[in-house]
């Protein structure tokens, strides 16, 4: 695999990973943002 | 701004992030790693051998070239492979075998080396990078293991018409005849592991030494972890003197 490929999915990932423990600790209770 | 547009922003930052990241540092990383792998060649005595990492794109695969004979290649395979951030290694020309599997892909060099010290050389070289080893009270072996038999396999392959003896080993814990038991069940099972992989059996014989030839001292875990472990010792056609002489050397 290309690394520019590795680079971008490691980072999309992180990125994933920060959204859901986000939505996990501040956003289901929450009806605004 | 929705949540939508929100997380599309996010997303897309950190796309850019990568990317400049990527432009940053990307070239450098992999002339390093190209750097790493033709130091630790030549440090190893495989100077025949020249390592070359894709450029467009960039790529962590090393492709290694030059003219180098079966049992040599294997262990300047096994050699880079062992760099931490190389992701896999095949040879100019030569298919690459899939990631988890039959990476080291058997040479299809005519000029097949016999001589032992060369094969003992190449799996000496596989096993010091990553020795096979079991759990305490265990003779599993590991998913680990199997890609180290993998290997070792290809490497054997090549050793053609030479004796290998397989020697098991466990730490110093427990009972004496259960140890030499262990050590037993551990040397058969990777006898089979090889023939699976199409070494002839009748090439092979394993023996269990128990606890009786540790290779380091002490009781302590990290030095029991070492102990539990397999040798290979390559000889001539008909094998024994070579096997017995090492074997000896108080190994």
């Amino acid at each position: 695999m290309p690394l520019l490929l590795e680079n971008l999915l490691l980072l999309l990932t992180t990125f994933a990973i920060g959204l859901a423990i986000g939505w996990f600790v501040w956003g289901r209770n929450s009806e605004d943002y | 701004m929705k949540i939508g547009s929100k997380i599309l922003t996010g997303a897309v930052a950190t796309a850019v992030l990568a990317l400049v990241g990527h432009a940053a540092t990307g070239e450098n990383y992999i002339d390093d790693l190209e750097q790493k792998a033709q130091t630790e060649l030549s440090a190893r005595g495989l100077d025949g051998a020249t390592v070359s990492f894709g450029r467009d794109p960039l790529s962590r695969a090393a492709v290694l070239d030059g003219a180098m004979t079966g049992a040599a290649k294997e262990e300047a395979l096994a050699v880079v492979m062992d760099i931490p951030g190389v992701s896999s290694a095949h040879w100019q020309g030569e298919q690459d075998g899939a990631e988890d599997g039959n990476v080291i892909a058997p040479a299809l060099d005519s000029a097949v080396p016999e001589d032992v010290t060369t094969c003992q050389n190449a799996v000496d070289t596989i096993l010091a990078a990553k020795p096979i080893s079991f759990r305490s009270g265990s003779a599993y072996v590991s998913a680990q293991s199997n890609r180290i038999l993998d290997q070792l396999a290809g490497v054997l392959k090549e050793c053609e018409d030479l004796s290998i003896a397989v020697e098991g080993h466990t730490d110093d814990n427990g009972d004496r005849t259960v140890n030499r038991i262990m050590s037993q069940e551990r040397a058969d099972r990777i006898k089979a592991g090889l023939v699976e992989r199409g070494i002839a059996a009748e090439l092979i014989t394993a023996r269990g030494y128990g606890s009786s030839r540790p290779r380091a001292k002490g009781s302590d875990a990290a030095a029991d972890a070492q102990n539990r472990r397999i040798e290979f010792r390559i000889g001539s056609a008909n094998g024994r003197a070579q096997n017995d002489a090492k074997a000896q050397q108080g190994e």
